[in-house]
């Protein structure tokens, strides 16, 4: 991997790189990076079909070219401490291939959006049922890749719980394919979940199927504040040991304002179903998360639910991902000092650092972090870094141990074994 | 524990909860040089790659595994199970497409045609009608309010798509009866044939009927009689071609009958193998789904578990030196 061309993404390379694709795709296919691909690659490929991105793989395995599959390029802009020579954007291949809804399954180019997937399914009144930030910005590919998941992981599973097939193109220009395009299926060896999180290290996700859910008959969201967080996570539990929510929601003081409340912290719940289950699951939730509950109905639980979906804490300088046992969650998140957004039932939440002095402050305080994560028997990763704090700051990735990192760096050589796939920002730096 | 991780193992109640690897969150075990190794764990996230889902289903070419985190799931607050009765296996399969498009998610939807109902009525009198086509279990679960509504929901659309009767189990002794009939019928085939193979394909569910049809064309065309019980819902189907292996011209049809059946799961989308696994019996049809590349990936992953090929050698995936000629069926038992 360190024979990979260290200086590639200087100007003048960039420059050279961008003439050799152009020949070889045609013009008009290669583009400086725009916005936030700026930081994360050099220069930018628009294949039109896997043949394409086969050449390239074999034209960037050939000349030792650091590239990566991009969707709008988010993920990689806030965790790459340094720019990948090239990105290979999936923009010109989005097609639905094949929607089944009797079937419940869809075939998908990677470069499609969730948020247009879902608007084909919506339709027929289903849906992908997966909720990462910003559907409009999220390629399948980029969800796949980042296995990214929302407030509906409760109740609907992650990726991998819905990714029953996927074709990637990997070493040698080859394309490979696994599972298929049926919901219960055991031939073969589990691709999906090998590409699922794998942050692009091991080839480019072309194609992805999908199972499906049918949208809710009917929904509703309940918010109530409370005065601290420890109240709001037993309520939460209380909720979560009675029904079958669909999201289950803890945010800290920061995020209170945003739903009516300021300095509070707030316990969310949505839950679904006919009117009958729905009016029982309200007066459950009432009588658990007491007087001061705002009740979410009809037209307005969308909009909320995208509010919840989408929330950011602006100018964050460190934003993670921390994953524990569920019951330890609050106490975990009490000792961090940092604003978040718990998925109480899943044991998950996203960390937010308002502000910190710089590089060594914020590898100290990541530190503690997974110390901590460390002992609710879970770990944690960096998902944003502020641009000034990545020279010197922490590692995005947690450890793991030492036979599950001979593994994955097997998997790694085995896979792309002249290291040009996102190389050096994965786990273990792989 | 070992054995449904292996083989990511399903059942009846996949439709709406998942197979095992939806279930596991971590695994403890020895890789086939000796080490032992810790792969996910309980935290529901993965650090790196995903080597859980690597090794679940990979019946057991990636090493032993010793010890399993899962996560678990909350029993449902009731149930209502129905059995419908229909005069043909078509209007049963007509209305378990109609029920998924209606947006209902049962626990369960398992279907049993005419040759198992007679086994199973035959062998444990558990008052299933003998003249029927084909029935259907269908399992409602969640929250006991709203029940009554969706029990309604089902019963109209099962009623529109030509059930002749659908009967509600009162009780859970009721419930109980209705699960064991469908659980035994694998023993009470025992009663038809010396022997049966069962098949384990899986085809998209609305091309149930024509996997029906094609099934019944295969019984005729090698005079083999062929019963079917199966996870409706997930368009898994479990024929069992019933034979003598005394009869080594019978053993031969029924090798051929399976196979023929699985190139037709194939050819209709669907795949080898929804839950049994591909092992030594189907892995020369595997070429069948997938490329020499796809194969050739599949072989680098197990490899990175098992780069001297010790573990459970010559199973899933075809190599040159693997030539196993299938000379019986597999006798297995599906659930």
């Amino acid at each position: 991997m360190s024979e990979v061309k260290a200086a590639s993404a200087s100007s003048n390379a960039s420059d050279k790189i961008a003439r050799d694709f152009e020949s070889l795709l045609g013009p008009g296919r290669v583009r400086q990076p725009r916005d936030r691909e700026a930081s994360a690659l050099g220069a930018v490929l628009e294949p039109e079909n896997k043949d394409e991105i086969c050449e390239i793989v074999r034209k960037c395995e050939a000349d030792l070219i650091p590239m990566v599959a991009v969707g709008a390029a988010r993920t990689l802009s806030q965790i790459r401490t340094r720019p990948v020579a090239l990105g290979v954007s999936l923009a010109r291949m989005r097609e639905v291939i094949a929607y089944e809804p009797e079937d419940m399954t869809v075939v998908a180019q990677a470069g499609l959006t969730l948020e247009e997937l879902n608007k084909r399914t919506g339709q027929r009144r289903q849906r992908l049922p997966l909720d990462p930030p910003r559907p409009d910005l999220t390629t399948l590919g980029a969800m796949v890749g980042a296995a990214k998941a929302g407030p509906l992981r409760l109740s609907e599973g992650r990726v991998r719980d819905l990714l029953i097939g996927l074709e990637f193109v990997g070493h040698g220009g080859r394309v490979a394919r696994g599972g298929g395009r049926v919901v219960k299926n055991v031939a073969g060896y589990d691709l999906m979940k090998l590409m699922t999180g794998s942050f692009g290290t091991l080839g480019i996700i072309t194609e992805t199927v999908f199972k499906i859910r049918p949208l809710p008959e009917i929904e509703e969201l309940a918010i109530a504040p409370f005065d601290a967080a420890e109240h709001a996570f037993k309520a939460a539990a209380a909720l979560h040991e009675r029904l079958p929510l669909l999201h289950l929601e803890v945010l800290s003081a920061a995020f209170g304002q945003q739903f009516g409340h300021p300095s509070s912290w707030i316990t969310m719940a949505a839950f679904a179903g006919n009117q009958a289950e729905v009016d029982y699951q309200r007066s459950v939730v009432a009588e658990e998360l007491g007087g001061k509950i705002a009740l979410i109905t009809g037209g307005r639980v969308a909009e909320t639910s995208a509010q919840l979906r989408d929330l950011e804490l602006e100018g964050a300088a460190i934003e993670a991902y921390l994953a524990v046992l569920p019951a330890q969650l609050g106490r975990c998140l009490a000792s961090f000092g940092a604003e978040y957004i718990a998925h109480a039932g899943c044991g998950v939440a996203r960390v937010f650092m308002p502000a910190v002095e710089g590089a060594s402050e914020a590898s100290r305080t990541v530190a503690s972090w997974r110390e901590k994560a460390h002992q609710a028997r879970g770990h944690l990763r960096v998902t944003v870094l502020a641009a000034q704090l990545r020279d010197g700051g922490p590692a995005f990735f947690d450890q793991v141990n030492e036979g599950a990192m001979r593994l994955m760096a097997r998997a790694k050589k085995s896979f792309d074994p002249a290291g040009i796939f996102n190389p050096g920002c994965f786990v273990g730096g792989l | 524990m070992g054995g449904n991780v292996a083989e990511n193992s399903g059942g009846p109640h996949t439709l709406k909860y998942g197979v095992t690897t939806n279930h596991v969150l971590g695994l403890e075990m020895v890789l086939p040089d000796g080490e032992i190794v810790e792969v996910g764990g309980p935290a529901e996230e993965v650090c790196g790659f995903d080597l859980v889902g690597a090794v679940v289903g990979s019946e057991g070419t990636t090493g032993i595994v010793t010890r399993a985190v899962l996560k678990l799931t909350r029993e449902p607050q009731t149930h209502r199970t129905f059995l419908a009765v229909f005069a043909d296996v078509d209007g049963a399969t007509r209305a378990v497409s109609a029920i998924i498009a209606a947006g209902v998610i049962p626990g369960a939807i398992e279907m049993m045609d005419q040759l198992i109902i007679e086994a199973v009525e035959a062998a444990f009198h558990v008052g299933l009608p003998r003249d029927a086509g084909a029935v259907l279990i269908i399992e409602l679960d969640g929250l006991g309010a709203g029940m009554d509504q969706r029990a309604e929901q089902v019963r109209t659309i099962v009623a529109a798509s030509g059930a002749r009767e659908v009967r509600v189990a009162r009780d859970e002794a009721e419930r109980a009866a209705l699960w064991k009939a469908r659980k035994r019928a694998f023993g009470a085939v025992g009663r038809l044939a010396p022997n049966y193979a069962t098949q384990d394909g899986v085809v998209p569910r609305t091309r149930l009927p024509q996997i029906l049809r094609e099934i019944a064309a295969v019984s005729a065309r090698y005079q083999l009689r062929i019963g079917n019980v199966f996870h409706a819902g997930d368009g898994n189907i479990h024929p069992i071609v019933l034979y003598d292996e005394r009869d080594p011209d019978q053993v031969q049809r029924a090798i051929d009958a399976g196979r023929d059946i699985l190139k037709a799961c194939v050819a209709m989308g669907g795949s080898l193998s929804g839950e049994h696994g591909i092992g030594a019996e189907k892995m020369h049809e595997m070429p069948l789904l997938f490329s020499p590349d796809d194969m050739r990936v599949m072989s680098d992953l197990r490899l990175v578990f098992d780069p001297a090929g010790r573990s459970n050698p010559n199973k899933v995936i075809p190599t040159p030196g693997s030539c196993v000629e299938v000379s019986a069926p597999r006798r297995q038992v599906a659930i």
